[in-house]
């Protein structure tokens, strides 16, 4: 090689590294898959044969355009086969960085980086439009105070009813556990981001309906926010003149089993109603569970770093004991090994306190579904107590992540199984499940809704 | 029937003048004396009271059943009809103290949470509240004012579990904060029966609350602070028209204006044994729309001592909006109409060998609350008298109000002192342009 042409051969190879690095540089910074694009068609194309002739995944339909996720290899066969579309990659990614803007850059307020009610709207609102085939928004009852519950769906075909296994994730039920509206608000999030670009999380909202109802007590939130920080329950006014009913001890599974898991005593903290299934907030969980057929649920809690399942109202096993135990332990372990907070596992009323008329009895007893009470960070009152940094939210939401992925995956393996005919522990539950029982206690919910 | 009180009045006033003096007087202890807390009106931001604000009330108004749209006996008028400010006399410097005791029962966390109480709390405050001027020149009048006229303080709670002398558990609960307001007013008669007025108002103010809980053996605190500076700037247009030497009309408007809150909190948690320091903190740009209010008033002379007087005030509370650090806060407000009628019955008397005019005051008033979630109306008895001459007057008034509708029958007393003096500047400019000669 002579001199020149060595030359020639460095000053190209430079150009050629520095193409290279600002190609791969801009591809990095991009919030896309490298491999993939999104491009939009009118409405009007033939859009069957179009699927039939290319691999390509709808994404979301808007106005007259509908957008499909491709690979760009595709892109130019697809130009020459004589369909006109737009490439609308960098749109998606623009709008993704301003909703996350929208709905988690919260500041100024009261509140900090937590939601308020009006918040927490307008960022499901948010996601529901920016993601319209994977998430769809339902308005599940109204609180006393007439403010939504929210329950939004994350599914591959959100607004059908797909049979599919179902898994809740629930918070707030008390209302200065403002934690427990960020972690299932942070992984609905997160699903509906990471549809296109996590083949884990992809696979997971193709294959289950995920429903999220980030706050069951709406107007206890806003009044922790606007009035007292450290209010528990909703706001019911009570024939005493005190206020509020928890709702934690309002569902109607072995609800007012004694006066220590719960109390009559209406200023309570933990005032159960004068009946099962009292208050507006858990009527509506309850037909949100009436009308689905949910095969795992978490409900939010803080604080105290810990997992707890059923029975909160006696201290005694289930007969899934083993099972739930198994289960929990191993969202601990995932929980541990982000941050490394230990999360402790057991039966709620071994573990905590006896707890009757709660959620995850209401869950397990009623629909024999495995359920979980997970308490969140921090573990004591020193340590902050019902009170997080802000700063801290993103921690609990990593650490608690791997946890409800975990679960979602088993609700889903579980039904696969059963669809099967394998002999799962799911089916075993379905065979054992005290129908009789369920009959009457089902009985007696529905007189109460025609009352 | 009108001739008929007029006459047991006038013969009641003649006979027992100056043992009528001292029992509206008395009537007042046993409000000083009360030994109540403090105050509370079911909503953050409502001032103590009520929620009908219109100006403020000098004695002769709040005697009248808070006459303030065709009364014109001080300049405290600049805030509710400056075409008024063509009836005083050329000059008036007027000073006013209000007394003003508020029952409450719901706010804040106070029955509406974990604190509760058996019976209403009361808020008191005793203060100066205005002070103003104006001069007459060549058929304008000028005036310049200042003015308290809203408060928002509330009862103070203290709370402490206390147990075999082991304190396990404090909530100590303030709020303060009040409205000013700076007044600029210019009036003219457009011609002998006619008369219209402007003035421009600035206001600012502010609302102050501070929650903090402690837990002493934990070592445990919490404090949730909330601080809102207020401002805004509006008009008030009046016009007052004279159909006849017994017979007058005022109308007044304030047109809807933004009150701009300016808002600053913290709420921070502290645990030294656990090595805990949180602090949340927010600002905040909110507005606050207030309504439309028109007083439309009547004033009728029955006889040249005796006048009476008839309003009615529309506040516009249904467009009322409210943002509270960031977040609009659901109102549901109906507007209202206040309704108030009053009299005045003036005497003469001597003494230390001067004639002095004797004004005596009589009035009620229907003051209907704008929330529709809880009906709430206040009914008051007004009453009050004063001693008056070419040179001042002194005047008080006192006004009892019961509310019926919310349940909790909550009182409301408010006690006006208005002094104005009436300096002939022309005379004391001659004065002095004499002793310069």
């Amino acid at each position: 090689m002579t001199r020149n042409k060595k030359k020639k051969f460095l000053v190209f190879s430079s150009f050629l590294i520095i193409f290279l690095l600002f190609f791969f540089g801009l591809l990095s910074a991009s919030n896309f898959p490298e491999k993939k694009e999104i491009i939009s068609l009118s409405l009007k194309t033939d859009l069957k044969s179009l699927l039939l002739s290319f691999p390509l995944d709808p994404l979301m339909a808007e106005g007259n355009k509908i957008y499909l996720i491709v690979d760009r290899q595709y892109l130019d066969s697809i130009r020459q086969a004589g369909y006109n579309f737009s490439l609308e990659t960098e749109k998606f990614n623009l709008e993704n960085s301003r909703n996350q803007k929208a709905s988690l850059s919260l500041q100024g307020g009261l509140n900090g980086a937590y939601h308020s009610y009006s918040e927490l709207t307008s960022a499901l609102k948010s996601m529901a439009t920016t993601y319209p085939s994977i998430a769809r928004l339902y308005i599940l009852g109204k609180s006393l105070e007439n403010r939504n519950i929210y329950g939004l769906k994350i599914s591959d075909n959100a607004a059908i009813k797909e049979n599919e296994p179902k898994i809740a994730l629930v918070g707030c039920h008390h209302a200065r556990e403002w934690i427990s509206v960020e972690i299932p608000l942070l992984i609905a999030d997160y699903l509906v981001k990471n549809y296109i670009r996590d083949s884990r999380v992809k696979n997971i909202v193709d294959s289950a309906e995920i429903w999220v109802v980030p706050a069951v007590n709406p107007d206890g939130l806003d009044y922790s926010i606007f009035t007292y920080r450290l209010w528990r329950k909703n706001r019911r006014l009570n024939a005493d003149g005190s206020y509020g009913v928890d709702l934690n001890r309002n569902y109607s599974y072995e609800w007012g089993y004694d006066n220590l898991g719960s109390s009559p005593e209406p200023s309570s903290g933990v005032y159960r109603g004068p009946a099962p299934v009292s208050e507006p907030e858990t009527e509506a969980i309850k037909h949100l569970f009436m009308n689905n057929s949910f095969s795992a649920a978490i409900s939010y809690h803080s604080y105290s770093q810990s997992i707890l399942y059923p029975w909160g109202y006696i201290d005694l096993p289930t007969e899934k004991e083993a099972l739930f135990n198994q289960l929990a332990s191993t969202m601990a372990d995932l929980i541990y090994q982000v941050n490394g907070r230990f999360y402790e596992v057991g039966r709620a009323s071994a573990s905590l306190y006896l707890t009757n008329g709660d959620f995850t009895d209401w869950v397990y007893g009623f629909f024999q579904v495995p359920a979980f009470t997970i308490e969140l960070s921090p573990v004591d009152l020193l340590h902050g107590g019902f009170i997080n940094s802000e700063e801290d939210i993103q921690n609990i939401f990593q650490e608690n992540l791997p946890a409800a992925l975990y679960l979602m995956e088993w609700a889903i393996s579980s039904l696969a199984g059963n669809q099967k005919g394998e002999t799962f522990e799911r089916q075993l539950w379905l065979e054992k499940r005290p129908k009789n029982r369920l009959k009457s206690k089902d009985a007696g919910l529905k007189g109460q809704e025609n009352r | 029937m009108i001739k008929f009180l007029y006459l047991i009045m006038s013969r009641i006033i003649a006979s027992f003048k100056k043992l009528i003096l001292i029992l509206i007087f008395l009537c007042w202890l046993p409000l000083l004396t009360f030994a109540q807390l403090s105050p509370g009106q079911y909503l953050e931001e409502a001032p103590l009271g009520t929620w009908n604000i219109f100006g403020l009330c000098s004695a002769p108004s709040l005697g009248t059943g808070f006459s303030q749209v065709v009364l014109a006996r001080s300049n405290t008028i600049v805030l509710t009809n400056p075409a008024l400010l063509t009836s005083l006399l050329p000059s008036n410097l007027t000073l006013n103290f209000s007394f003003n005791q508020t029952q409450l029962f719901k706010y804040l966390m106070v029955n509406t949470g974990v604190l509760t109480t058996t019976g209403n709390l009361s808020y008191r405050c005793w203060q100066l509240n205005y002070f103003g001027l104006s001069q007459r020149w060549r058929g304008w009048v000028l005036a310049l004012v200042y003015a308290r006229n809203e408060n928002y303080g509330r009862p103070a709670i203290d709370y402490r579990d206390l147990s075999s002398d082991v304190l396990y558990h404090e909530i100590t609960l303030r709020q303060s904060g009040e409205q000013r307001m700076y007044g600029l007013a210019l009036s003219r008669g457009l011609n002998s029966k006619l008369s219209a007025g402007l003035s421009l108002i600035k206001i600012d103010g502010s609302i102050a609350r501070n929650l903090e809980e402690t837990w002493p053996l934990e070592q445990i605190e919490m404090k949730d602070y909330r601080y809102q500076k207020l401002s805004g700037f509006y008009p008030v247009f009046g016009l007052n028209y004279r159909i006849s030497d017994r017979l007058s009309l005022g109308l007044s408007l304030i047109p809807p204006y933004p009150k701009k809150a300016q808002g600053q909190s913290l709420l921070a948690y502290r645990s030294p044994e656990g090595n805990t320091d949180i602090e949340i903190r927010g600002e905040a740009d909110d507005r606050i729309r207030m309504p439309l209010v028109i007083g439309l008033g009547g004033k009728y002379s029955l006889r040249p001592n005796l006048e009476i007087f008839l309003e009615t005030v529309y506040f516009g509370w249904n467009k009322y909006s409210f943002t509270y650090f960031g977040e609009t806060m659901l109102r549901s407000f109906r507007s209202v109409l206040r309704i108030s009628s009053g009299l005045e019955y003036s005497s003469k008397f001597r003494l230390f060998g001067k004639t002095f005019d004797s004004p005596y005051y009589l009035g009620i008033m229907i003051d209907p609350q704008p929330m529709t979630d809880i009906t709430s109306t206040y009914y008051y008895l007004t009453f009050g008298s004063g001693i008056s001459s070419d040179a001042f007057s002194l005047t008080f008034a006192t006004a009892i109000g019961l509310e019926k509708g919310s349940g909790h029958n909550l009182k409301n007393q408010k006690i006006s002192i208005t002094l104005s003096f009436y300096p002939d500047l022309k005379k004391i400019i001659r004065g002095k342009g004499n002793d310069q000669k």
